[in-house]
């Protein structure tokens, strides 16, 4: 009977170990693409990453490109040539020149032989005021917090005006700083983020729909909202923020930021927010990142900004 | 257009009625079984104009310019009648006797397709089915259908149907009339039609008349057997899978008969064994804990086919067939675990888990046939048909410690499914020698249950017994149709058609014309061509995973938010019967489908039920697909050598608005080239040789084919902070939806059929292998990665498992007569 077992087994291994590899991946006969890759923003100086795409598996160092022609244009009329900067493992393209809200850029990069290139206008600066910001609870010796710290719940009253009708590509980011001991903001640790609860005061969830995203910050709990209805016009928003506070002095700074993005970034984030979200998913058809480069692949996208400050003292 | 089509068909219809003409009609039977014969052919050998093929239910009438008539009547693979009949208005019933397949008679019945304004269908031949080579030595109806010009085969070797450029929602298929949604076993690797069961099969990729509707892309119309009316007989099979029998015989001769047939696997028997051996451990460290438990599992599938038929008279006849299918996995396991400690720290604790998966069809019809007069031929049919997915998992435990007994008990159900009642009648009329009439009225009340959750539990601190998912949806379908067939002169023949559909769901109502037409050309005596129109509409969607072969597919209605599929389709015909009996076949066609319904990015079905506020019309998407190409059928039905070669070429694409940046992109069953090479070789009197070779261009797929710089992650490409730590993150970029194409995919089939007569019967050992020289065809594919262990690099390929290598089959059956 065992014996029996034994071939059993035997036959099931040799049908199941039917496979081949096909090598489309083979680094020598793989035909690399121009990469572009660059989100800017206005007032900020551009960076702009060049490489050569690689067959999966394959990306290193080398991909980089430091020799490329690469010509920037504001609105049509060329305005500079970038220069490489070598930083870190990897290097960048930066230019004199600081976007400006409203303008289109153009990117050309020459290398490789190829020619690539990549369009994209900043939209306008969104226009949002403040008008209300609430402390809702601040909990002491909260079971996940270090002792002596705070946790924070406050609710952010926005009223944000809606210009156009296809003005609908905005991202919000909340963030707040201890005053007056991190007065700066240059430490993640104190990136405070939007609150992920379903108790929303006042933002409608049927006008906006919310997406996680880790949207401008490369962090996860930044939230990319996005108008469902194309209305224009004042609306209100409530955003509520939690923020771990260490109780040193007796204010917090908030830091509130509207990004407002163009097609195409917001685009891309969608994508991006999928592509993660299902790659691993065996139900579900892998979705693909939204690129914007001509002759080539990756991304090079803006968005137009304004932040604001808010002092809560205790 | 729809009061042209309404005057074009009164006209037609006045005109018919205005000639008085002699009318001779009947059925006609197996003279053997009095299995009545769908598609045999009547004509009058003087004038071969005038000719008539049976219905589905083996009946004719003919009116003839004339009263004495030399009439022919021949079915393929019989020995045709000659007779002279004086016509005095007389039902006839004409036996035909089988034979082996004879060249006169093939030929008859090529020249009557040549002569038959219908386009785009081929009929299969049922007795070549159970000669050719198929996987498991398993003779099965989808996978042939798979070998015909037009027909796209799912993954490897499973009978999924894809009819030019359609989806596998969009095909039609009848089991007696009564649609089946699902088609397949194990995984898709069976079809639920055995053919011993089956007498009849069709297949329409294009010019639906009228009397088909609702769905886009084909009809397969099987009809099953009606049971011997003389004796009984049957057949016993067994193979490397299943095994499965099949009677028929009289209840009543010549009055009532019966016919059961019925398959099953022992997978699950066989392996009971192994899994006994295997399944119980038990393991104990005397002064701390004992654990012991088993497992215990196993897999089947079966399929039940009845049917009971009963003449009351010559103009009445009474059927009732039924069919149940049903696949089921599952797996118990039970676990102990004690524990030895101080006396108040004992404790032990029991649980017995289990689940199963299980879907099927049940259908029943009951239909009535009567002949009105010897013009006029109705069928009444009352039908239900029922499909199931349902997954359970079960926990049953107790937890003991001193004297505190806690107890947990908990279930988990997921179905799904669509359940249909229809009452259809439909008739058909032939008012003179130019016109065959039909019309009808069908009506379908669905029952879409597209994905309910049940969950109970309970314990010492909680009872919990709650219902969550998509909500049940009702939809009554309502159509009305007629079609008339009817000749100009001896060149052309038309079939005009007209059907009007509907249906209710939600308050809303969908009324959709559908037109359909079909002329005939016929240039000399040996080629025709031939060229249709349809509409067609779709009330049904079909959310599928594309990626799995379970039947997680969900039937789900049109609704007030996403509206009814249809498609319009044109075909041109020419057919040549050539001077050594061959029949050529060459289709083009344009399809043009809307409405289409695709899972949203990111979405897959289980997303409106897990955890979500969302419902199933909030994951999918509507778009349009198209599809064209061009199709050879060379085929032989006679001689030592008989079959076909078939050839596609053929282009199908999709465009949806959310799907794929709103780019078009081909279809996952777009293949450039098909090529089926099917036949069987009469090497001896005894010995039959079957022989498969398919070749197919490689299937599109999305997987990814760039590694780039994730434009989130360089770290300083934030405007907000610098970072010091400069670094990047990569990648990988698809082309875009379905964009890589996978290697062709081929093989060869082989069998060899031995034949002996027993005194009792005949007995057959069939001897194959699938895939003769081993080609490894994807089933599946992933990326995989190796790192080389002498320079450690990692090297990136695609994984192409193929799931069925060169598999050798033996089966035997045994028919006894």
């Amino acid at each position: 009977m065992k014996q029996f077992s034994l071939i059993i087994l035997s036959i099931i291994t040799l049908l199941s170990s039917c496979y081949k590899d096909i090598d489309v991946y083979d680094p020598n006969t793989y035909q690399p693409y121009i990469g572009i890759t660059s989100i800017f923003a206005q007032d900020s100086l551009m960076k702009v990453w060049i490489y050569k795409t690689a067959s999966p598996g394959n990306f290193n160092n080398s991909n980089i490109i430091n020799d490329a022609n690469v010509k920037l244009y504001e609105d049509q009329s060329l305005v500079g040539e970038l220069t490489f900067e070598q930083q870190g493992d990897i290097g960048y393209y930066k230019s004199n020149i600081i976007p400006r809200a409203g303008h289109t850029y153009k990117i050309e990069v020459e290398a490789l032989g190829q020619t690539a290139w990549a369009v994209d206008t900043l939209p306008a600066l969104p226009e949002f005021q403040i008008s209300e910001v609430r402390i809702i609870d601040t909990m002491s010796e909260y079971y996940y917090i270090e002792k002596g710290s705070n946790l924070l719940y406050v609710d952010i009253d926005v009223n944000l005006v809606l210009l156009e009708t296809n003005d609908y590509f905005y991202a919000f980011a909340a963030y707040s700083v201890i005053d007056p001991v991190y007065s700066v903001i240059d430490s993640v640790n104190y990136w405070y983020y939007l609150r992920e609860d379903d108790d929303f005061v006042s933002l409608d969830k049927e006008q906006f729909q919310k997406i996680s995203i880790p949207v401008l910050g490369g962090y996860n709990n930044f939230y990319l909202y996005k108008p469902k209805f194309y209305e224009t016009g004042d609306i209100l928003i409530t955003f509520p923020i939690t923020g771990i506070a260490e109780k040193i002095g007796d204010s917090i700074k908030i830091n509130f930021v509207v990004a407002k993005l163009s097609k195409t970034l917001y685009e891309f984030y969608i994508s991006y927010d999928l592509y993660f979200r299902t790659m691993y998913n065996p139900f579900i058809e892998p979705v693909n990142l939204r690129m914007n480069v001509n002759n080539g692949l990756g991304l090079f996208a803006g968005f137009s900004y304004r932040d604001t400050s808010y002092i809560i003292r205790f | 257009m729809h009061r042209f089509f309404f005057l074009v068909l009164n006209i037609v219809f006045i005109f018919s009625l205005q000639a008085q003409k002699n009318t001779i009609s009947g059925y006609v039977e197996d003279a053997l079984t009095e299995e009545r014969l769908i598609a045999a052919s009547v004509f009058d050998v003087e004038e071969l104009k005038y000719g008539t093929l049976t219905n589905e239910y083996g009946y004719f009438s003919l009116t003839l310019p004339k009263k004495k008539v030399h009439l022919r009547i021949s079915y393929v693979g019989y020995f045709p009648i000659d007779t002279i009949i004086e016509i005095k208005g007389q039902e006839i019933v004409f036996r035909l006797h089988p034979s082996t397949i004879l060249e006169e008679v093939v030929i008859t019945g090529y020249k009557q397709d040549l002569k038959s304004s219908q386009i785009a269908r081929i009929s299969v031949p049922i007795k070549m089915i159970q000669n050719l080579p198929v996987i498991f030595g398993e003779a099965d109806l989808m996978k042939i259908l798979q070998l015909l010009p037009g027909v796209q085969s799912g993954k490897e070797g499973t009978g999924g149907i894809y009819v030019r450029g359609g989806g596998p929602d969009q095909n039609l298929i009848l089991l007696d009339g009564v649609p089946v949604y699902n088609l397949s076993h194990m995984a898709g690797f069976f079809s639920v039609f055995t053919p011993e069961a089956i007498k009849d099969v069709s297949l329409y990729k294009g010019g639906f008349p009228a009397r088909f509707g609702g769905r886009l892309s084909s009809v397969i119309d099987v009809r099953m057997k009606d049971g011997n009316m003389k004796k009984l007989i049957g057949s016993v099979s067994i193979g490397l899978i299943s095994s499965k029998f099949t009677i028929e015989g009289p209840i009543k001769n010549n009055k009532t008969s019966f016919i059961v047939s019925a398959r099953r696997t022992y997978y699950d028997l066989l392996a009971k064994p192994f899994i006994s051996i295997f399944s119980k451990y038990e393991y104990t460290d005397s002064n701390s804990y004992r654990v012991r438990g088993k497992v215990n599992g196993g897999y089947y599938f079966y399929d039940f086919y009845a049917k009971v038929n009963h003449k009351f008279s010559r103009k009445d006849r009474v059927y009732l067939s039924f069919y149940s299918g049903l696949d089921k996995a599952y797996i118990k396991n039970e676990y102990e675990y004690e524990y030895f400690g101080t006396e108040m720290e004992n404790y032990f604790y029991n649980t017995k888990t289990g689940g199963d998966l299980y879907w099927g069809n049940n259908i029943l019809a009951i239909r009535w046939n009567h002949a009105f007069g010897n013009k006029i031929f109705s069928n009444l049919t009352l039908t239900y048909s029922r499909f199931l997915f349902s997954t359970n998992s079960e926990i049953d435990g107790y937890y003991r410690q001193d004297t505190i007994i806690e107890n947990l008990e908990s279930k988990l159900s997921y179905e799904l499914g669509i359940q249909d009642f229809a009452l259809n009648y439909d008739f058909d009329y032939s008012p003179n020698p130019n016109h065959f009439v039909r019309f009808g009225l069908n009506s379908i009340y669905h029952h879409f249950q597209p994905g309910n959750i049940s969950y109970k539990l309970v314990n010492n601190y909680v009872s919990l017994d709650t219902n969550f998912g998509s909500t049940d949806l009702y939809a009554p379908e309502f159509s009305a149709y007629v079609e008339d067939d009817f000749k100009i002169g001896e060149i052309l023949r038309f079939n005009m058609g007209f059907r009007l559909s509907s249906f209710f769901v939600r308050k809303k109502v969908y009324l959709s014309p559908e037109p359909r037409i079909s002329a005939r050309i016929l240039i000399g005596n040996n080629i025709s061509l031939k060229l249709s129109y349809t509409k067609m509409m779709q009330y049904l969607h079909f959310l599928t995973n594309n990626t799995l072969g379970l039947p997680l597919d969900v039937w789900v209605p049109a609704t007030d938010r996403i509206i009814p599929e249809n498609s319009w389709q044109t075909t041109a015909e020419i057919n040549f019967l050539m001077s050594n009996g061959l029949n050529i076949q060459i289709d083009g066609f344009y399809k043009e489908m809307n409405n289409l319904v695709e899972l949203k990015e990111g979405e897959s079905v289980f997303s409106s039920t897990l955890g979500s506020e969302t419902t199933w019309e909030d994951n999918v998407t509507q778009g349009k697909g198209w599809s064209y190409g061009l199709e050879v059928l060379i085929k032989k039905d006679f001689g030592r050598l008989t079959g076909w070669i078939g050839y596609t070429l053929s282009w199908s694409m999709r465009k949806f608005q959310e799907i794929n940046f709103g780019k078009e992109f081909p279809y996952k069953y777009d293949s450039r080239h098909n090529i089926s090479v099917v036949g069987t070789y009469k090497l001896k009197k005894n010995i039959t040789l079957g022989f498969v070779w398919v070749y197919k261009s490689g299937l599109p797929t999305t997987i990814a084919q760039d590694e780039i710089l994730d434009p989130i992650y360089p770290v300083s490409n934030n405007i907000f902070w610098e970072d010091s730590s400069i670094s990047y993150n990569t990648i990988n970029y698809y082309g875009g939806r379905n964009s890589f194409r996978l290697p062709a995919y081929h093989r060869l089939d082989l069998s060899l059929n031995f034949n002996k007569q027993k005194k009792k019967g005949v007995r057959q050992w069939t001897i194959g292998v699938y895939n003769a020289y081993n080609h490894i065809n994807p089933f599946f594919t992933f990326l995989n990665e190796q790192v080389d262990p002498e320079t450690l690099e990692t090297k990136t390929t695609i994984r192409v498992i193929s799931i069925f290598p060169i598999m050798p089959f033996v089966s035997y059956k045994f028919t006894w007569k």
